[in-house]
């Protein structure tokens, strides 16, 4: 983390992970910029997302998240910067090769399940041969194969999501842009979608989902960009990130009284130390004491690492200060 | 193009399979039936509630006791004097009885005499039937039969040139066809008001806009929904003129031959060339304005003021029948708001040079082809001015905004 003078931005940066490097940019945001009127939406955002990805536009309510993919996507021109869609500007032949699951859901309501989710393949230059092949799969895999010839609007919440979700597939975009595709989902079918965004990442696509569920965000993104008040204040691996938050406190397991650290706060529960480091102690400091002391013993010495969600409320949360990216 | 018929195809086959399309569609001809039936029923049930028998005194000696025909609808018995008629008008053996005085072969009158109500017309047709029959009794069947067939006069003018008589004809069958095209765009304008304020408001509420958004461009979204829908609105006339073919085929049958010949197939072509641009410029129209103000009620009242411009084309046709205020019919016909309506009832009405014709149908598919290079334009510039006030400066710096890029 490092500041500098000029507007009031909180950025923490982390270096490049090794699938950012060497991935082909599916997407590439620089320096994107809207105001609608006298408020700014997006202010100098910038990310890239590569094939095979899948990266998680995270932030909070009204943050500017879906305004950019909004931009993305070629809804709204931004004000300023450039964006590049599988390898260039956007292209209406382009559009074919995205899936969009926004943030509204919708389907014809007033429609059978199959023409609709049939008719949204087609437009999207599917024949009709191979859309009812995929069509048939998609619908046998997510259980709706009896709701096929029913009504969008008799379908349940948990339903329609999923025919979303296959509305966003059917066609096998190169790109996939999901926002909260877990929603109103029960625990069986949200490990299902996961299985099927994996798939279809280990397939080449890239995948930008916006979600609030962080543990999702854990469990799938290679990486993140973190928007609030319209402005990107934390951006890289997931994995850098965390190590990047951690520190400040420690997990011990072993032999021996452990509260008594200089510069430390510590707590036990159920078997597990939980140290709290003071801001001068650094986690080798403690090393060395414990090391250097014969009546205990260390069975597991370990720094322990923040949630991606105490991270999200903690810089969310925190007041915004000067900050210049270092290294994305 | 593919993407396009794809939306259009598909705007209108999801019309055409609701339910209420076809119970407003069907509901027409079906209440038309029904009010025809229900005046059958009451026409017999009037008849078979007056059956009761009349009498007739006769002092002119004209019936000689003759009693009413097997067939007659009604029963007529002699009476042979008023005494015991009334008697039987009292007792309610009889609805009334009539009176032919001695002077009846001079003076040509009867007496009715009732209780309180005259007799249905009916009656005293089949009184007057038996009458007929009676004083035709010396005559021959010939003449007795041509008489009751009564009187079917045909004048023609001697000086009448043949080419005028068929050219009277085929105006009479273009301004019958006119009519029935006219009443049929009132009920297609009535819907495409309605049709026009879906175009974009269905989708907002399927909350489809988004993702059709990501798939197709302003054009392909507009003109797809609109080219459908105009297909939906001719489908409802079309589905009556299937149902009226039978009614239609027995017309035809018993027009004169001057009037089946004078039925020109060109004519109905270039009014269908009309009619098709006039439809899509309304529909334009309409969705531009509901692209800008998301209210319904709004594209209601601004198809009212499109309506306007029908009544004014019924309006010219009264001038155009009149052959009065030539220049004014003249410019109407190549406005376009009009020009769909009242170049065609030029055209019925007498001959129009080829290039107004051309030029006309040139300008009003211009304005079509306008209309919906104006709805996409605006529904491009609108969407970035979702959820604000729509000012005219602002819709007009978006549509700079997008001719710059």
């Amino acid at each position: 983390m490092a500041g500098a003078g000029g507007t009031a931005v909180l950025r923490y940066t982390c270096s490049m992970t090794h699938t950012e490097q060497n991935a082909i940019l599916t997407v590439s945001v620089q320096s994107v910029s809207k105001r609608f009127g006298q408020v700014t939406a997006v202010a100098d955002v910038s990310f890239t997302v590569g094939a095979g990805e899948i990266f998680g536009l995270l932030g909070p309510n009204g943050a500017g998240k879906t305004t950019t993919i909004r931009m993305m996507l070629d809804i709204f021109k931004p004000d300023s910067g450039q964006i590049s869609i599988l390898g260039g500007p956007m292209e209406e032949a382009k559009k074919a090769r995205i899936g969009y699951m926004p943030e509204e859901r919708g389907l014809y309501q007033e429609q059978r399940l199959d023409r609709t989710l049939l008719y949204l393949a087609r437009l999207k230059g599917v024949d009709k041969k191979t859309a009812q092949k995929r069509l048939d799969g998609w619908l046998e895999r997510l259980d709706l194969q009896e709701q096929r010839q029913k009504k969008i609007k008799t379908l349940s919440k948990g339903m329609q999501q999923k025919a979303q979700l296959i509305a966003t597939l059917l066609h096998e975009p190169e790109l996939i842009v999901v926002d909260e595709p877990f929603s109103g989902l029960d625990p069986v079918n949200t490990r299902l979608a996961k299985e099927i965004l994996l798939e279809r990442q280990r397939a080449g696509s890239a995948i930008i989902m916006c979600t609030h569920q962080m543990h999702q965000v854990e469990a799938l993104c290679h990486r993140i960009a973190l928007i609030d008040n319209g402005r990107v204040i934390l951006y890289g691996g997931v994995r850098q990130i965390k190590r990047q938050f951690a520190g400040r406190s420690l997990i011990l397991q072993g032999e021996g009284d452990f509260s008594q650290i200089p510069g430390v706060l510590s707590q036990h529960h159920n078997g597990v130390w939980h140290l709290a480091l003071a801001e001068e102690t650094a986690p080798d400091d403690v090393f060395r004491y414990l090391a250097a002391r014969p009546d205990v013993t260390i069975e597991r010495f370990e720094i322990e690492q923040p949630s991606l969600d105490d991270i999200f409320v903690d810089v969310v949360n925190k007041p915004q200060s000067d900050e210049v990216p270092t290294n994305a | 193009m593919r993407k396009l018929m794809q939306v259009s195809w598909h705007e209108y086959w999801n019309l055409i399979g609701q339910r209420s399309f076809w119970l407003g569609t069907l509901g027409f001809p079906v209440m038309m039936a029904v009010l025809g039936l229900f005046t059958i029923v009451f026409l017999v049930a009037i008849t078979l509630l007056n059956r009761e028998p009349v009498g007739y005194v006769d002092y002119a000696g004209v019936l000689n006791g003759a009693v009413s025909r097997p067939e007659s609808v009604v029963e007529i018995r002699p009476y042979s004097g008023e005494d015991t008629a009334r008697q039987a008008l009292e007792n309610e053996e009889i609805q009334a009885y009539y009176v032919l005085p001695a002077d009846y072969r001079q003076s040509r009158q009867i007496d009715l005499y009732v209780l309180d109500q005259p007799p249905p017309d009916f009656v005293e047709d089949s009184f007057k039937i038996l009458l007929r029959s009676q004083l035709l009794a010396d005559a021959d069947e010939t003449t007795q039969q041509r008489i009751a067939d009564g009187a079917d006069i045909s004048l023609q003018s001697a000086n009448v040139n043949p080419q005028d008589s068929a050219k009277t004809a085929n105006t009479i069958a273009k301004v019958g066809l006119l009519f029935a095209v006219v009443f049929s765009l009132f009920i297609i304008m009535a819907d495409v008001s309605g049709y026009a304020s879906m175009i974009v408001e269905d989708e907002r509420e399927n909350r489809t806009l988004e993702i059709l958004m990501t798939t197709l461009t302003p054009n392909q979204f507009i003109m797809g929904k609109i080219l459908g829908l105009t297909g939906v609105a001719l489908t409802r006339p079309l589905v009556w003129l299937l149902l009226a073919l039978p009614f239609l085929a027995a017309l035809w049958r018993s027009l004169p031959p001057v009037y089946q010949q004078a039925v020109d197939v060109s004519f109905i072509l270039i009014m269908a060339a009309f009619l098709v641009p006039g439809i899509v410029l309304f529909f334009g129209l309409i969705s531009a304005a509901s692209v800008l103000i998301a209210d319904p009620r709004f594209s209601g009242q601004l198809s009212g003021l499109l309506n306007m411009s029908l009544m004014l084309s019924m309006f010219l046709g009264l001038l155009i029948a009149m052959d009065t205020a030539e220049n004014v019919v003249i410019f109407f016909s190549f406005f376009p708001l009009t020009s769909f309506m009242v170049m065609p009832m030029r055209l019925a009405a007498g001959d129009v040079p080829a290039w107004q014709l051309a030029a006309s149908w040139l300008i009003l598919a211009l304005s079509a082809a306008g209309s919906l290079w104006l709805a996409a334009r605006l529904f491009r510039a609108g969407r970035g001015l979702a959820g604000k006030t729509i000012t005219w400066p602002s819709v007009r710096s978006r549509l700079r905004l997008r001719r710059a890029r």
